[in-house]
């Protein structure tokens, strides 16, 4: 009888380790609704997680709404990856239908925020959530990112810090190649006049003054007031270019420049990443950041 | 000398006319040398006080070290010493200046490059980076 029970217990405990075991080289299920988040749990996680993107590059975070079948796929996900600082005005919507057991990370709301007037005119201000077009905040968010996964998979720690130390070397590197692009330009010509208002915390980074036509989401429309202040700006300090922006209308940019004689540069990449070279971050930021330097020059 | 003393007043005064403007003409071309050749001293003068003068330290020898302003090379030298001062040709506006350097490095590990920069109005600046191998940094002055 003893020895039949031994052996039941240890048939017992083989398999809550085989189960064990087979758990964890399960890989993390991730679902990302930003595209720059979707980049960074691929590079942070690799093999070891399988990452559900539902923000479709070039697509318009401010306006985006999820489908029942994204909530379904976030529903069984091990965590669900926000850029936050407001910009998913879903977040609600998404916590009921995902329940307590799945953690939602709201990345953006551990970085140090810049405020964003909401309205022209008004004094009310909010957290600017265009975060990522500061390459700190990006190493700050692949930090952020590392410690999630480490703490859901302990057993994989050493994998993902090898892997966000290997990408936080990368993204290095290309901030010392925009600070040295944008070294190009002389002081007094950082005047970056965009669609909407997305670049401030790209502005802190690199020393440029932001004039933006909208607000800050691209849906914004102008008042005349406004733009009359810009295209007294625009006179005034001399500005060379104007910049349109992925997801914005560019028809005000284009009656700014045929009263000013500043030209429409090339598009921006405001709101996430965008497609073809720009379809992963260091393309999206090298993009912009030649964009405005060529331009500006 | 014969004829109407009205001709020969009148030949008087064409010869000397005829001397007399190109003397005038050689004086003015002396003039315009003396006033440019003036001008050019002051200009010289003028761009030598735009200069910025920069110091530099190295806490290790480099192979080459250039400084870039505005995407152009404006100081490059191959084996600098450990101690190097230059005048950069950088006029300096009020917004102030970032000097992009490079410098490649003898060896491995963690070395530091100092710059001290004098602006002509005498302002001094002094700035230190770091790196790890070779050295690329935009510095900026102020």
């Amino acid at each position: 009888m003893r020895f039949t029970m031994a052996v039941f217990a240890l048939q017992a405990v083989g398999l809550g380790m085989f189960s064990f075991s087979t758990l964890a080289q399960e890989p993390l299920k991730v679902s990302s609704f930003s595209t720059v988040l979707t980049e960074i749990a691929e590079q942070v996680g690799g093999a070891k997680v399988q990452v559900s993107s539902h923000v479709a590059p070039g697509v318009d975070p401010h306006e985006y709404e999820p489908k029942p079948g994204v909530l379904k796929v976030a529903s069984s996900a091990d965590v669900v990856l926000l850029s936050a600082k407001h910009l998913e005005g879903f977040v609600g919507k998404l916590q009921q239908v995902v329940g307590p057991n799945v953690h939602m990370l709201a990345v953006g709301d551990r970085i140090p925020s810049l405020l964003i007037k909401t309205e022209a005119g008004t004094l009310e201000r909010v957290d600017d959530p265009h975060w990522w077009h500061s390459v700190e905040n990006m190493q700050k968010a692949v930090r952020i990112v590392r410690d999630e996964f480490s703490k859901l998979r302990p057993e994989s720690r050493s994998y993902y810090e090898a892997n966000a130390q290997k990408y936080g070397k990368e993204l290095g590197e290309l901030k010392e190649w925009a600070l040295g692009k944008v070294a190009e330009l002389p002081r007094d010509r950082r005047k970056l006049v965009t669609s909407h208002e997305a670049f401030q915390y790209f502005a802190k980074e690199y020393g440029f003054t932001i004039y933006s036509v909208e607000g800050l989401t691209p849906s914004d429309q102008p008042s005349s007031r406004k733009v009359a202040e810009l295209l007294s700006i625009i006179r005034a300090q001399k500005v060379k270019a104007v910049f349109s922006q992925d997801s914005a209308n560019p028809k005000v940019l284009k009656q700014i420049t045929a009263e000013t004689g500043a030209i429409l540069g090339p598009s921006l990449w405001a709101d996430g990443l965008g497609t073809g070279d720009a379809g992963t971050y260091s393309g999206m930021f090298r993009h912009n950041v030649n964009a405005i330097v060529g331009g500006l020059k | 000398m014969k004829g109407s003393p009205l001709v020969r007043a009148v030949v008087v005064f064409l010869v000397i006319l005829s001397l007399g403007w190109p003397l005038y003409h050689l004086s003015k071309l002396e003039e315009q040398k003396v006033a440019t050749a003036e001008a050019e001293t002051k200009q010289q003068v003028s761009a030598e006080a735009q200069l910025l003068e920069l110091e530099l330290s190295f806490t290790r020898e480099a192979k080459a070290f250039e400084i870039r302003h505005l995407g152009n090379v404006v100081w490059r030298k191959e084996a600098p010493g450990l101690q190097e001062s230059t005048r950069l040709p950088i006029v300096f506006p009020k917004e102030g200046v970032e000097l992009q350097i490079r410098a490649e490095l003898e060896g491995s590990g963690l070395s530091a490059i100092r710059c001290r920069l004098t602006t002509p109005q005498g302002d001094e600046y002094e700035r230190s980076v770091w790196g790890d191998g070779n050295i690329n940094a935009v510095i900026p002055f102020p």
